[in-house]
Protein backbone atom coordinates (compact mmCIF):
# COMPACT_ATOMS: atom_id res chain seq x y z
CA UNK A 1 0.00 0.00 0.00
CA UNK A 2 2.96 2.60 0.52
CA UNK A 3 5.85 3.31 -1.63
CA UNK A 4 8.92 5.38 -1.91
CA UNK A 5 8.02 8.82 -3.17
CA UNK A 6 11.57 9.90 -4.18
CA UNK A 7 14.05 11.66 -2.56
CA UNK A 8 13.70 14.07 -0.65
CA UNK A 9 16.89 15.98 -0.34
CA UNK A 10 19.81 15.68 2.51
CA UNK A 11 18.08 18.00 5.14
CA UNK A 12 14.64 16.16 5.12
CA UNK A 13 13.52 13.67 7.90
CA UNK A 14 13.81 10.51 7.05
CA UNK A 15 11.34 9.26 4.13
CA UNK A 16 8.87 6.83 5.20
CA UNK A 17 7.16 4.72 3.20
CA UNK A 18 5.01 6.78 1.34
CA UNK A 19 1.17 6.44 0.12
CA UNK A 20 0.81 5.20 -3.30
CA UNK A 21 -1.22 7.77 -5.62
CA UNK A 22 -3.83 5.09 -6.63
CA UNK A 23 -4.09 4.67 -2.44
CA UNK A 24 -4.26 8.31 -2.34
CA UNK A 25 -7.44 8.12 -5.21
CA UNK A 26 -9.31 5.82 -3.20
CA UNK A 27 -8.81 7.62 0.42
CA UNK A 28 -10.39 10.43 -1.86
CA UNK A 29 -13.48 8.53 -3.31
CA UNK A 30 -14.22 6.71 0.37
CA UNK A 31 -12.90 3.51 -1.10
CA UNK A 32 -10.88 2.25 1.86
CA UNK A 33 -12.36 0.16 4.82
CA UNK A 34 -11.78 1.75 8.10
CA UNK A 35 -8.67 0.51 9.30
CA UNK A 36 -6.74 1.05 5.86
CA UNK A 37 -7.86 4.81 6.00
CA UNK A 38 -6.86 5.31 9.66
CA UNK A 39 -3.58 4.06 8.69
CA UNK A 40 -3.57 6.49 5.76
CA UNK A 41 -5.08 9.53 6.96
CA UNK A 42 -1.96 8.79 10.29
CA UNK A 43 0.40 8.94 7.67
CA UNK A 44 -0.97 11.87 5.82
CA UNK A 45 -0.78 13.87 8.80
CA UNK A 46 2.90 13.34 9.09
CA UNK A 47 3.89 13.24 5.66
CA UNK A 48 4.29 16.55 3.56
CA UNK A 49 5.17 15.30 0.56
CA UNK A 50 2.51 13.27 0.61
CA UNK A 51 0.15 15.87 1.86
CA UNK A 52 1.07 17.64 -1.28
CA UNK A 53 0.33 14.26 -3.55
CA UNK A 54 -3.40 14.38 -1.69
CA UNK A 55 -3.77 18.09 -1.82
CA UNK A 56 -3.17 18.06 -5.64
CA UNK A 57 -5.79 15.61 -5.90
CA UNK A 58 -8.45 17.32 -4.23
CA UNK A 59 -7.52 19.94 -6.41
CA UNK A 60 -8.08 18.33 -9.18
CA UNK A 61 -11.03 17.14 -8.45
CA UNK A 62 -12.28 20.53 -7.34
CA UNK A 63 -11.02 22.21 -10.37
CA UNK A 64 -12.69 19.47 -12.48
CA UNK A 65 -16.31 19.83 -10.41
CA UNK A 66 -16.27 23.98 -11.28
CA UNK A 67 -16.07 23.29 -15.15
CA UNK A 68 -19.05 25.08 -16.86
CA UNK A 69 -21.67 22.76 -16.83
CA UNK A 70 -23.28 23.71 -19.91
CA UNK A 71 -21.00 24.90 -22.98
CA UNK A 72 -23.21 26.44 -26.00
CA UNK A 73 -22.20 24.98 -29.94
CA UNK A 74 -20.61 27.39 -31.63
CA UNK A 75 -23.68 27.05 -34.07
CA UNK A 76 -27.64 26.29 -33.76
CA UNK A 77 -27.95 22.62 -34.18
CA UNK A 78 -31.61 22.68 -34.02
CA UNK A 79 -32.36 22.65 -37.79
CA UNK A 80 -30.95 19.52 -38.37
CA UNK A 81 -32.38 18.31 -35.27
CA UNK A 82 -35.90 19.98 -36.29
CA UNK A 83 -35.46 18.11 -40.15
CA UNK A 84 -34.85 14.75 -38.85
CA UNK A 85 -37.69 14.80 -36.41
CA UNK A 86 -39.71 15.91 -38.79
CA UNK A 87 -38.99 12.83 -41.43
CA UNK A 88 -38.82 10.93 -38.37
CA UNK A 89 -42.62 11.28 -37.14
CA UNK A 90 -44.67 13.60 -39.84
CA UNK A 91 -47.76 13.02 -38.24
CA UNK A 92 -46.77 15.40 -35.24
CA UNK A 93 -46.75 18.82 -37.59
CA UNK A 94 -50.56 18.18 -38.37
CA UNK A 95 -51.07 19.20 -34.18
CA UNK A 96 -52.88 16.62 -32.21
CA UNK A 97 -55.84 18.44 -31.47
CA UNK A 98 -56.37 18.22 -35.47
CA UNK A 99 -55.71 14.69 -35.74
CA UNK A 100 -58.39 14.69 -32.78
CA UNK A 101 -61.15 16.40 -33.99
CA UNK A 102 -60.26 14.76 -37.42
CA UNK A 103 -60.76 11.17 -36.27
CA UNK A 104 -64.01 12.16 -34.01
CA UNK A 105 -65.67 13.68 -37.17
CA UNK A 106 -64.22 10.62 -38.88
CA UNK A 107 -66.27 8.27 -36.71
CA UNK A 108 -69.66 10.77 -36.45
CA UNK A 109 -69.94 10.71 -39.96
CA UNK A 110 -69.54 7.24 -40.39
CA UNK A 111 -71.80 6.24 -37.67
CA UNK A 112 -74.38 8.74 -39.37
CA UNK A 113 -74.14 8.08 -42.74
CA UNK A 114 -73.15 4.48 -43.43
CA UNK A 115 -75.19 1.56 -44.03
CA UNK A 116 -72.93 0.20 -41.51
CA UNK A 117 -73.78 2.35 -38.67
CA UNK A 118 -77.54 1.89 -38.89
CA UNK A 119 -76.82 -2.03 -38.78
CA UNK A 120 -74.51 -1.73 -35.72
CA UNK A 121 -77.09 0.58 -33.90
CA UNK A 122 -79.80 -1.97 -34.67
CA UNK A 123 -77.64 -5.29 -33.64
CA UNK A 124 -76.57 -3.11 -29.95
CA UNK A 125 -79.43 -0.58 -28.87
CA UNK A 126 -82.52 -1.66 -27.22
CA UNK A 127 -85.76 -1.32 -29.06
CA UNK A 128 -87.30 1.95 -28.88
CA UNK A 129 -90.29 2.67 -26.91
CA UNK A 130 -89.99 6.84 -26.49
CA UNK A 131 -93.89 7.58 -25.49
CA UNK A 132 -93.74 5.17 -22.62
CA UNK A 133 -90.61 6.48 -20.98
CA UNK A 134 -89.85 10.19 -19.61
CA UNK A 135 -86.65 11.82 -20.34
CA UNK A 136 -84.91 10.71 -17.98
CA UNK A 137 -85.39 7.20 -18.34
CA UNK A 138 -84.70 7.40 -21.81
CA UNK A 139 -81.10 8.63 -21.25
CA UNK A 140 -80.58 6.12 -18.58
CA UNK A 141 -81.77 3.58 -20.57
CA UNK A 142 -79.31 4.43 -23.55
CA UNK A 143 -76.38 4.57 -20.54
CA UNK A 144 -77.24 1.45 -19.48
CA UNK A 145 -77.28 -0.32 -22.88
CA UNK A 146 -73.69 0.97 -23.73
CA UNK A 147 -72.11 1.89 -20.54
CA UNK A 148 -71.07 -1.97 -19.86
CA UNK A 149 -69.28 -1.94 -23.16
CA UNK A 150 -67.77 1.45 -23.16
CA UNK A 151 -66.46 0.26 -19.37
CA UNK A 152 -64.83 -3.01 -21.19
CA UNK A 153 -63.14 -1.23 -23.71
CA UNK A 154 -62.07 1.59 -21.58
CA UNK A 155 -60.05 -0.97 -19.59
CA UNK A 156 -58.76 -2.42 -22.99
CA UNK A 157 -57.19 0.72 -23.39
CA UNK A 158 -55.90 1.04 -20.44
CA UNK A 159 -53.82 -2.29 -21.13
CA UNK A 160 -52.54 -0.62 -23.91
CA UNK A 161 -49.07 1.13 -24.10
CA UNK A 162 -50.35 3.65 -26.08
CA UNK A 163 -48.01 6.69 -27.07
CA UNK A 164 -48.62 10.08 -24.98
CA UNK A 165 -49.59 11.43 -28.70
CA UNK A 166 -51.91 8.87 -28.67
CA UNK A 167 -53.66 8.80 -25.67
CA UNK A 168 -53.82 12.29 -26.67
CA UNK A 169 -55.93 11.95 -29.49
CA UNK A 170 -58.10 9.57 -27.83
CA UNK A 171 -59.13 11.56 -24.91
CA UNK A 172 -60.02 14.59 -27.41
CA UNK A 173 -61.99 12.51 -29.85
CA UNK A 174 -63.78 11.35 -26.54
CA UNK A 175 -64.30 15.20 -25.62
CA UNK A 176 -65.99 15.82 -28.80
CA UNK A 177 -67.84 12.22 -28.63
CA UNK A 178 -69.65 13.99 -24.84
CA UNK A 179 -69.95 17.44 -25.93
CA UNK A 180 -72.36 15.65 -29.33
CA UNK A 181 -74.23 13.37 -26.30
CA UNK A 182 -74.83 16.21 -24.26
CA UNK A 183 -76.37 17.87 -27.05
CA UNK A 184 -78.34 15.05 -28.23
CA UNK A 185 -79.26 14.37 -24.64
CA UNK A 186 -80.59 18.43 -24.56
CA UNK A 187 -82.42 17.69 -28.22
CA UNK A 188 -84.25 14.67 -26.42
CA UNK A 189 -85.52 17.08 -23.25
CA UNK A 190 -86.41 19.45 -25.62
CA UNK A 191 -88.54 16.50 -26.99
CA UNK A 192 -88.89 13.66 -25.04
CA UNK A 193 -91.20 11.74 -27.41
CA UNK A 194 -88.93 12.25 -30.54
CA UNK A 195 -87.98 9.06 -32.23
CA UNK A 196 -85.28 10.58 -33.56
CA UNK A 197 -83.35 12.58 -30.71
CA UNK A 198 -83.62 8.91 -28.94
CA UNK A 199 -82.17 7.79 -31.95
CA UNK A 200 -79.14 10.51 -32.35
CA UNK A 201 -78.63 10.18 -28.68
CA UNK A 202 -77.89 6.24 -29.53
CA UNK A 203 -75.83 7.10 -32.81
CA UNK A 204 -73.39 9.38 -30.32
CA UNK A 205 -73.11 6.27 -27.99
CA UNK A 206 -72.13 4.15 -30.91
CA UNK A 207 -69.51 6.61 -32.15
CA UNK A 208 -67.79 6.69 -28.50
CA UNK A 209 -67.88 2.69 -28.57
CA UNK A 210 -66.75 2.58 -31.68
CA UNK A 211 -63.65 5.17 -31.50
CA UNK A 212 -62.71 3.01 -27.90
CA UNK A 213 -62.91 -0.28 -30.42
CA UNK A 214 -60.79 1.68 -32.90
CA UNK A 215 -57.89 2.36 -30.24
CA UNK A 216 -58.26 -1.01 -27.84
CA UNK A 217 -57.46 -2.90 -31.76
CA UNK A 218 -60.99 -4.24 -31.30
CA UNK A 219 -62.39 -2.77 -34.88
CA UNK A 220 -61.19 -3.01 -38.51
CA UNK A 221 -64.04 -0.93 -40.03
CA UNK A 222 -62.10 2.45 -39.64
CA UNK B 1 -38.54 35.94 -27.26
CA UNK B 2 -36.64 36.08 -30.70
CA UNK B 3 -34.25 33.91 -31.37
CA UNK B 4 -32.02 32.57 -34.06
CA UNK B 5 -33.31 29.68 -36.21
CA UNK B 6 -31.69 28.17 -39.12
CA UNK B 7 -30.16 31.05 -41.03
CA UNK B 8 -33.10 33.76 -40.34
CA UNK B 9 -34.28 35.02 -37.03
CA UNK B 10 -37.96 34.04 -36.29
CA UNK B 11 -39.79 35.44 -34.04
CA UNK B 12 -41.08 32.69 -31.26
CA UNK B 13 -44.56 34.18 -29.21
CA UNK B 14 -46.19 31.37 -27.72
CA UNK B 15 -50.16 32.08 -26.77
CA UNK B 16 -50.94 32.79 -23.04
CA UNK B 17 -51.98 29.20 -22.24
CA UNK B 18 -48.87 27.91 -22.96
CA UNK B 19 -45.97 27.35 -20.70
CA UNK B 20 -43.62 30.38 -20.94
CA UNK B 21 -39.80 31.03 -19.43
CA UNK B 22 -39.93 33.79 -16.76
CA UNK B 23 -37.05 35.70 -15.84
CA UNK B 24 -35.20 34.10 -12.62
CA UNK B 25 -37.65 30.86 -11.60
CA UNK B 26 -36.75 29.20 -8.83
CA UNK B 27 -35.72 25.66 -8.77
CA UNK B 28 -39.62 24.24 -8.27
CA UNK B 29 -40.93 26.94 -10.55
CA UNK B 30 -38.13 25.54 -13.54
CA UNK B 31 -39.04 22.06 -12.81
CA UNK B 32 -42.88 22.56 -13.09
CA UNK B 33 -42.52 24.77 -16.21
CA UNK B 34 -39.86 21.56 -17.69
CA UNK B 35 -42.73 19.20 -16.41
CA UNK B 36 -45.67 21.28 -18.74
CA UNK B 37 -43.25 21.42 -21.91
CA UNK B 38 -42.12 17.59 -21.46
CA UNK B 39 -45.79 17.12 -21.65
CA UNK B 40 -46.53 19.50 -24.47
CA UNK B 41 -43.56 17.72 -26.09
CA UNK B 42 -44.70 14.00 -25.81
CA UNK B 43 -47.95 15.09 -27.48
CA UNK B 44 -45.86 15.85 -30.36
CA UNK B 45 -45.36 19.99 -30.07
CA UNK B 46 -42.16 20.35 -31.97
CA UNK B 47 -42.16 24.03 -30.45
CA UNK B 48 -42.10 22.46 -27.05
CA UNK B 49 -39.12 20.59 -27.89
CA UNK B 50 -37.52 22.83 -29.61
CA UNK B 51 -37.93 24.92 -26.37
CA UNK B 52 -36.96 21.92 -24.44
CA UNK B 53 -33.62 21.50 -26.11
CA UNK B 54 -32.89 25.51 -26.29
CA UNK B 55 -33.38 25.16 -22.22
CA UNK B 56 -31.02 21.93 -22.01
CA UNK B 57 -28.36 21.90 -24.99
CA UNK B 58 -25.81 23.52 -23.75
CA UNK B 59 -25.62 20.84 -20.57
CA UNK B 60 -25.33 17.82 -23.72
CA UNK B 61 -22.78 19.58 -25.71
CA UNK B 62 -20.53 20.26 -22.80
CA UNK B 63 -20.85 16.46 -21.65
CA UNK B 64 -20.60 15.90 -25.46
CA UNK B 65 -17.04 17.66 -26.00
CA UNK B 66 -15.57 16.43 -22.82
CA UNK B 67 -16.42 12.90 -23.90
CA UNK B 68 -15.43 13.21 -27.60
CA UNK B 69 -13.00 16.05 -27.15
CA UNK B 70 -14.26 17.08 -30.76
CA UNK B 71 -15.93 19.84 -31.41
CA UNK B 72 -17.01 18.19 -34.46
CA UNK B 73 -17.95 14.97 -32.55
CA UNK B 74 -19.53 16.59 -30.12
CA UNK B 75 -22.03 18.57 -32.19
CA UNK B 76 -23.02 15.38 -34.35
CA UNK B 77 -23.51 13.33 -30.73
CA UNK B 78 -25.42 16.35 -29.57
CA UNK B 79 -27.82 16.32 -32.48
CA UNK B 80 -27.41 12.51 -32.47
CA UNK B 81 -28.73 12.72 -28.59
CA UNK B 82 -31.49 15.25 -28.97
CA UNK B 83 -33.13 13.03 -31.81
CA UNK B 84 -32.93 9.99 -29.82
CA UNK B 85 -34.83 12.08 -26.85
CA UNK B 86 -37.60 12.70 -29.32
CA UNK B 87 -37.75 9.17 -30.20
CA UNK B 88 -37.66 8.14 -26.25
CA UNK B 89 -39.68 10.65 -25.03
CA UNK B 90 -42.89 9.25 -24.64
CA UNK B 91 -40.88 6.82 -21.97
CA UNK B 92 -39.96 9.64 -19.51
CA UNK B 93 -42.59 9.01 -17.04
CA UNK B 94 -42.97 12.57 -14.50
CA UNK B 95 -41.94 11.17 -11.49
CA UNK B 96 -38.45 11.45 -12.35
CA UNK B 97 -36.04 14.91 -13.29
CA UNK B 98 -36.16 15.58 -16.93
CA UNK B 99 -32.67 16.56 -16.82
CA UNK B 100 -31.69 13.50 -14.92
CA UNK B 101 -33.19 11.37 -17.46
CA UNK B 102 -31.60 13.34 -20.24
CA UNK B 103 -28.25 13.08 -18.88
CA UNK B 104 -28.36 9.34 -18.67
CA UNK B 105 -29.97 8.60 -22.06
CA UNK B 106 -26.82 11.62 -22.97
CA UNK B 107 -24.12 9.53 -21.47
CA UNK B 108 -25.57 6.34 -22.92
CA UNK B 109 -25.94 7.66 -26.51
CA UNK B 110 -22.51 9.28 -26.58
CA UNK B 111 -20.62 6.06 -25.28
CA UNK B 112 -22.31 4.18 -27.92
CA UNK B 113 -20.97 6.52 -30.42
CA UNK B 114 -17.47 6.04 -29.47
CA UNK B 115 -17.72 2.47 -29.34
CA UNK B 116 -18.97 2.96 -32.87
CA UNK B 117 -16.51 5.10 -34.06
CA UNK B 118 -13.54 3.35 -32.48
CA UNK B 119 -15.11 -0.51 -34.41
CA UNK B 120 -15.24 1.69 -37.63
CA UNK B 121 -11.62 3.15 -37.36
CA UNK B 122 -10.13 0.07 -35.70
CA UNK B 123 -8.94 2.17 -32.89
CA UNK B 124 -8.89 4.69 -30.81
CA UNK B 125 -10.03 8.23 -31.86
CA UNK B 126 -6.33 9.77 -32.04
CA UNK B 127 -6.72 13.11 -30.35
CA UNK B 128 -4.03 14.62 -32.63
CA UNK B 129 -5.32 14.38 -36.03
CA UNK B 130 -5.07 16.64 -37.73
CA UNK B 131 -8.19 18.98 -38.58
CA UNK B 132 -9.57 17.78 -35.33
CA UNK B 133 -11.04 20.77 -33.57
CA UNK B 134 -10.94 19.75 -29.89
CA UNK B 135 -12.48 22.99 -28.43
CA UNK B 136 -13.05 25.09 -31.18
CA UNK B 137 -13.10 28.97 -30.02
CA UNK B 138 -14.47 29.68 -26.58
CA UNK B 139 -13.27 33.53 -25.38
CA UNK B 140 -14.21 34.73 -22.18
CA UNK B 141 -12.38 31.40 -20.45
CA UNK B 142 -9.41 31.95 -17.68
CA UNK B 143 -6.72 30.30 -18.64
CA UNK B 144 -6.42 27.76 -16.01
CA UNK B 145 -9.88 26.54 -16.76
CA UNK B 146 -8.48 26.38 -20.41
CA UNK B 147 -5.44 24.55 -19.54
CA UNK B 148 -7.66 21.90 -17.34
CA UNK B 149 -9.93 21.26 -20.47
CA UNK B 150 -7.06 20.52 -22.69
CA UNK B 151 -5.22 18.38 -20.61
CA UNK B 152 -8.56 16.18 -20.19
CA UNK B 153 -8.69 16.50 -24.07
CA UNK B 154 -5.50 15.20 -24.35
CA UNK B 155 -5.75 12.18 -21.96
CA UNK B 156 -6.68 8.80 -23.82
CA UNK B 157 -10.24 8.28 -24.45
CA UNK B 158 -10.79 5.51 -21.58
CA UNK B 159 -9.18 7.73 -18.94
CA UNK B 160 -10.81 10.73 -20.15
CA UNK B 161 -14.33 9.28 -19.90
CA UNK B 162 -13.73 7.53 -16.70
CA UNK B 163 -12.75 11.02 -15.53
CA UNK B 164 -15.40 13.42 -17.14
CA UNK B 165 -17.94 10.55 -15.59
CA UNK B 166 -17.03 10.41 -12.50
CA UNK B 167 -15.15 14.15 -11.84
CA UNK B 168 -16.62 16.27 -13.78
CA UNK B 169 -20.48 14.89 -14.54
CA UNK B 170 -20.60 13.35 -10.73
CA UNK B 171 -21.29 9.44 -11.70
CA UNK B 172 -20.14 6.97 -9.09
CA UNK B 173 -17.72 4.59 -9.80
CA UNK B 174 -20.44 1.66 -9.80
CA UNK B 175 -22.39 4.23 -12.37
CA UNK B 176 -19.09 4.67 -14.83
CA UNK B 177 -19.17 1.03 -14.97
CA UNK B 178 -22.82 0.47 -15.81
CA UNK B 179 -22.80 3.01 -18.49
CA UNK B 180 -19.48 2.15 -19.81
CA UNK B 181 -20.11 -1.77 -19.54
CA UNK B 182 -16.86 -2.08 -17.97
CA UNK B 183 -15.88 -3.45 -14.41
CA UNK B 184 -15.64 -1.03 -11.48
CA UNK B 185 -12.12 -2.23 -10.68
CA UNK B 186 -11.36 -1.12 -14.33
CA UNK B 187 -12.97 2.21 -13.74
CA UNK B 188 -11.03 2.93 -10.86
CA UNK B 189 -7.80 1.93 -12.76
CA UNK B 190 -8.87 4.11 -16.00
CA UNK B 191 -9.15 6.84 -12.86
CA UNK B 192 -6.12 6.70 -11.69
CA UNK B 193 -4.36 6.86 -14.38
CA UNK B 194 -6.68 9.73 -15.49
CA UNK B 195 -5.18 11.56 -12.20
CA UNK B 196 -1.87 10.41 -12.64
CA UNK B 197 -1.62 11.90 -16.62
CA UNK B 198 -3.59 15.22 -15.98
CA UNK B 199 -1.11 15.88 -12.81
CA UNK B 200 1.61 15.36 -14.96
CA UNK B 201 0.09 17.99 -17.48
CA UNK B 202 -1.04 20.39 -14.86
CA UNK B 203 1.93 20.75 -12.75
CA UNK B 204 4.70 23.23 -13.49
Amino acid sequence: MTERRGSTGAGDPEPGPHLHDELLGELLDGDLDPDARLQAEDHLAECPQCQRAYSELVDLGHQARALPQEIQPTRDLWPGIQAEVRRRRPWVTWGYGLAAAGIAALILGTVFFSPWGHEMAEMESPPEDPASTTFVAQVREVEEAYEPTIQELRLLVEDQELAPETREVLEESLAVIEEAIREAAAALEEDPGSPQALHGLRRMYDAKVEVLRLVAGRSSSI
Amino acid sequence: MTREVGSHTEDVRFAGSEPSPSTEPTSLQRARETRRWVERAQAGDVRAFEYLYRDHVGRVYALALRMTADAREAEEATQDVWVRVWERLETFRADSSFSTWLHRLAVNRILDRMRSRKRREGRSASLDDPGVNRWGTEPSKTEERMELERAIAALPEGARTVFVLHEVEGLKCREVAEATGTAVGTVKAQLHRARKLLRGMLTP
